[in-house]
């Protein structure tokens, strides 16, 4: 069972210094070292292979992958001034993974900072694997060549499904509890070597970012001032005045 | 002329609230492009609800998906893809949901084109539609010009607001068949999890917990905070239920309960979107966040940049001096 987890590094803070594994991609690293794990138990091989994409600095993320359990690690190197969609990091991992015959992909639903959720189906699309998302449990049988996946539909209603493998899932947070990287492992991952390869062609963009601008106000937010305490005396005025106190 | 096309939703009960949220987008589109607007339906064949949708006014296509048995990404993709083809729709209207989320981008990438996704808002450029989708956590909106066609609009639930339905001349429906023929995913059924939101759907107050609570064992203060107002209840954002913190029934957002309850208090919560579809329907919204930019105040009535549990203790001692 060869599989892999694209992982991404995400601002922590919105200044940037403090930088971390995007919260979802945790996930799904879980489940993808849950899965090796049962693999292993049942006497049958089973790998799990991590990349990312991102600036210098961003293979810290694949560092702690090694920590956790991941057995190689990848770190496409982008240039920090480029900023594509979804659509442009799925063309890079699909094109770096090429010939890399994996059995599962696993990412997290979306990543913290531009909330997409497109580059886990449209890699699936690219490799052509079939493709769930939203996942919030898994079962395979070790050696059978189907994963049974639930995917989080509204209303707390799930959508059962059996995909043929190889395939694509996005894993949904709360589907189980990432481990922390255990001591020995960190020590084991800083004499693993991490394969770095630069970008050279950037696929084209689907779309282009004009400008940012502050969203609109779909209520009136007054903003109260004064104290803590002048603001806690307003709140109780109204609430009285509504009635709700 | 290309249309625009909208995907529209739908489960066993029939259509989803949601797609009038799509019909809203696609006529603003519209409005703007000069196009015209056909509804999809994919499905099993349902001349009932093709009816329904062709009856406000807009050309529906029954799409029939033979051999599909429930929803099913690779049927979706494979039947969407012939139709839009034939049809070359300029932009293809979607729900940000499970369900478009599911098969969108996919089937972008296969007509050649691109998706945008969480799209809550257009704006009017020279160039053509700019769409707008949050970024760093709601704090701001990115403007995205779609350089490939067509382009998926998926479309953040509760961002467009349904317009009073005046009266239209019924449209025509088209009927038509698609045959599936994948393998690669077998549709095992629906589960329902859990009988969620009860608690949330009775309570006249929700006082919301998010990230900004810190510590587990500051629920505590929380639920005491609750205690202060009758009939009320602890509600949650997302993270705080994936952590184990609170139950799932509690979870307040898209994935969670839709609520509307007289006064939602929303505490330490940075106003995802996800989020916010959640508590849109509430009568009076206040917030309460140390951050001054957090997205959540652009949607509440009332805003306090505070210190939580500074401002918990102020409120408590306000109560006990006017019982």
């Amino acid at each position: 069972m060869k599989i892999l987890v694209c992982i991404k590094q995400v601002n922590e803070t919105p200044d940037g210094h403090t930088q971390a594994m995007n919260r979802f991609d945790e996930y799904a690293l879980e489940e993808a070292l849950c899965i090796k794990e049962r693999f292993k138990e049942a006497g049958l091989d089973g790998g799990v292979d991590v990349i990312t994409l991102g600036p210098e600095g961003a293979e810290t993320v694949v560092k702690r992958a090694f920590g956790m359990g991941a057995d190689n690690g990848c770190h496409l190197v982008s240039d920090p001034k480029q900023n594509g969609s979804s659509a442009v990091t799925a063309g890079l991992i699909a094109g770096a993974v090429k010939g890399c015959a994996y059995d599962l992909v696993v990412t997290g639903i979306m990543s913290q900072d531009r909330m997409e959720g497109q580059t886990g189906p449209i890699l699936a699309e690219l490799m052509g694997l079939a493709c769930a998302t939203g996942v919030v449990a898994t079962s395979l049988v070790p050696g059978a060549a189907v994963i049974e996946v639930e995917r989080e539909m509204e209303k707390g209603e799930r959508d059962c499904l059996a995909m043929t493998l190889p395939a694509l899932i996005t894993v949904q947070a709360g589907i189980n509890s990432p481990r922390y990287p255990s001591l020995s492992k960190v020590l084991k991952a800083a004499k693993k070597t991490i394969k770095t390869l630069a970008v050279e062609a950037v696929p084209a963009d689907t779309q282009t970012l004009v400008r940012l601008e502050a969203p609109l106000k779909s209520r009136s937010g007054r903003v109260l001032g004064g104290t803590v305490d002048d603001k806690a005396v307003a709140l109780f005025d109204l609430l009285r005045e509504r009635g709700i106190l | 002329m290309r249309p625009i096309a909208v995907v529209v939703e739908h489960d066993a009960g029939g259509i989803i609230p949601v797609t009038h949220e799509l019909l809203a987008c696609a006529r603003i589109l519209a409005d703007q492009t000069q196009s015209s607007i056909v509804a999809v339906i994919p499905g099993k064949g349902d001349p009932a609800m093709a009816k329904q949708i062709a009856d406000l006014g807009i050309e529906t296509v029954d799409l029939a998906i033979i051999g599909m048995d429930g929803y099913n990404s690779e049927a979706y993709k494979g039947a969407l893809f012939q139709l839009f083809t034939t049809l070359a729709p300029l932009y293809i209207i979607v729900g940000h949901t499970a369900t478009g989320r599911d098969f969108a981008p996919g089937l972008g990438v296969r007509l050649g084109g691109g998706s945008i996704a969480g799209v809550n808002h257009i704006v009017s450029d020279q160039t053509g539609p700019l769409f707008s989708r949050p970024v760093l956590n709601g704090v701001k909106n990115a403007l995205v010009r779609p350089d490939a066609s067509p382009c998926i609009i998926m479309v953040q639930p509760g961002a467009f607001r349904v317009q009073g339905t005046s009266f239209a001349c019924p449209a025509r429906v088209t009927a038509m068949d698609i045959r599936f023929t994948g393998g690669t995913i077998q549709p095992l059924g629906i589960k329902t999890v859990t009988t969620q939101g009860e608690d949330l759907d009775q309570a006249a107050v929700i006082v919301a917990a998010g990230r900004g609570l810190g510590e587990r064992e500051n629920l505590d203060i929380l639920e005491r905070f609750a205690a202060l107002f009758p009939n009320s209840v602890v509600g949650a954002s997302r993270p705080l239920v994936d952590d184990g913190w609170i139950e799932y029934r509690f979870q307040v957002g898209i994935t969670g309960a839709r609520v509307s309850p007289k006064l939602y208090i929303a505490c330490g919560i940075s106003g995802s979107s996800q989020h916010l579809a959640g508590i849109l329907g509430s009568e009076l919204i206040v917030s309460v966040n140390s951050d001054p930019n957090a997205a959540i105040f652009n949607h509440s009535d009332l805003c306090i940049v505070a210190d939580l549990f500074e401002f918990i203790s102020a409120f408590e001692r306000i109560l006990q001096r006017h019982p």
